[in-house]
C-alpha cells in the first residue's frame, strides 16, 4: 500500500463536498484512483432523462497524463464507441495537468449535449448522424430509454 | 497498486494549518497552484501571467512548452534561473519529522533536501513501512526504494541517486530539491 498524492485526496474531498450538478463521482472502496461516476444526461439533448454510468481510473503519473475514462452504459454517440471509449481532445494530446476530474466529467457531459460527427470513434453511428440526423437522434433517446433509465 | 485514504485524515491536519497560515498573512497571498491544488511552493510567475509552484511548472515545461492554464508557449529554459514570487527560506518545521529531514544526492556532490511536499509523502509511506513505491516528483514518476535508499526514475532505472533520512546538520545541504539557498 502507497500513500495517495495528496492532489488526488484534494479532488476526491471536493468532488465529495461540492459535488457538480448531474455528475457523481465516488472513490472504489478498494482502489482510491478508480471512480465510480455517474453523469445525468443533459437537458435538450438525446440522452436528456438517462443516468449513465462511467468508470475513471487516475493513472500512476496523474495529473501528468490524463484520467482514463470509459462509458459503462451503452450509448448512442458518434464520439463514444460499443466499447464506451470516448473521443474527447483533453482525453487525449490535449491534456493539462490542470485539468481534474471534475473538468473532465462537465466536458464529457457537454459533449452529450454537442455530438460532432465530423470527429467519429463508432463511425456507423456517425455516418447516420450526418446523412439523417433525425433518426439518429431518434436512435440516441431510443437507447436512453433502454440501457439508461433511471428506474 | 493498492492505496489508502488514510491520507484524509492526514489531509484534514493540513488544511487546519493553512488555515492557521491565512490568519498570519493575508488570503490574497495564498495562491493555490493549479497543478497540485495545494498552497504554491516558491511561487513562480511565468511570462503569460499565471503562477505555479516552482516544481509543479519545471515538471511541466520539461515535458511540453506550454502553459497548462491558457497553452501559451513558457521558454524552456525559464527554471534555469527562477524568479520567485517570494522566498520563503527554509522554514525548518516544514522539513522535520521528529528530528529528522529526507535529503538526497546532488550530483557534483552534497545533498539536496526534498521539498516539503515530497519529503512529507516520503515520511508517511517511512511511518507505514513502505519500503519501496512510486512517488510522482517534479513531472517524473520516480521509484523510492528505502530498502536500499536509492530513488531512480520508473523509465530510467539505472540512473540512481541516493537518498537518505538524517538529522542533516552535519550534512553538505546546497539547497531544496535544486533550489540553491540564497545567502
Amino acid at each position: 500500500m502507497s500513500v495517495l498524492p495528496r492532489r488526488i485526496l484534494k479532488e476526491t474531498q471536493r468532488l465529495l463536498q461540492e459535488p457538480v450538478p448531474g455528475i457523481s463521482a465516488e472513490p472504489d472502496e478498494g482502489n482510491a484512483r478508480y471512480f465510480h461516476v455517474k453523469v445525468t444526461g443533459p437537458e435538450d439533448s438525446p440522452f436528456e432523462g438517462g443516468l449513465f454510468k462511467l468508470e475513471l481510473f487516475l493513472p500512476e503519473d496523474y495529473p501528468m497524463s490524463a484520467p482514463k475514462v470509459r462509458f459503462i452504459t451503452k450509448i448512442y454517440h458518434p464520439n463514444i464507441d460499443r466499447l464506451g471509449r470516448i473521443c474527447l481532445d483533453i482525453l487525449k494530446d490535449k491534456w493539462s495537468p490542470a485539468l481534474q476530474i471534475r473538468t473532465v466529467l462537465l466536458s464529457i457531459q457537454a459533449l452529450l449535449s454537442a455530438p460532432n460527427p465530423d470527429d467519429p470513434l463508432a463511425n456507423d453511428v456517425a455516418e447516420l448522424w450526418k446523412v439523417n440526423e433525425f433518426e439518429a437522434i431518434r436512435n440516441a433517446k431510443e437507447w436512453t430509454r433502454m440501457y439508461a433509465s433511471e428506474n | 497498486m493498492a492505496e489508502c485514504l488514510n491520507g484524509f485524515e492526514y489531509q484534514r491536519r493540513s488544511d487546519d494549518e493553512e488555515e492557521e497560515d491565512k490568519t498570519e498573512k493575508s488570503k490574497s497571498e495564498i495562491i493555490e497552484c493549479p497543478i497540485c491544488l495545494g498552497p504554491a511552493v516558491f511561487p513562480i510567475l511565468i511570462p503569460c501571467g499565471h503562477v505555479f509552484c516552482f516544481l509543479c511548472i519545471k515538471g511541466v515545461v520539461q515535458q511540453s512548452n506550454i502553459c497548462p492554464m491558457c497553452r501559451q508557449a513558457v521558454p524552456n529554459n525559464f527554471y534555469k534561473n527562477p524568479i520567485f514570487l517570494e522566498y520563503l527560506g527554509h522554514n525548518q518545521e516544514d522539513f522535520d519529522h521528529d528530528g529528522y529531514q529526507w535529503f538526497y544526492e546532488c550530483r557534483s556532490g552534497g545533498w539536496w533536501q526534498y521539498e516539503k511536499r515530497t519529503s512529507e509523502e516520503i515520511e508517511q509511506n517511512y511511518q507505514l513501512n513502505n519500503k519501496k513505491f512510486n512517488l510522482l516528483i517534479c513531472g517524473t514518476l520516480y521509484t523510492i526504494d528505502l530498502d536500499r535508499n536509492v530513488q531512480y526514475s520508473v523509465d530510467n532505472p539505472s540512473k540512481r541517486r541516493k537518498l537518505k533520512r538524517e538529522n542533516g546538520s552535519n550534512l553538505l545541504v546546497k539547497g531544496i530539491a535544486g533550489i540553491h539557498y540564497l545567502l
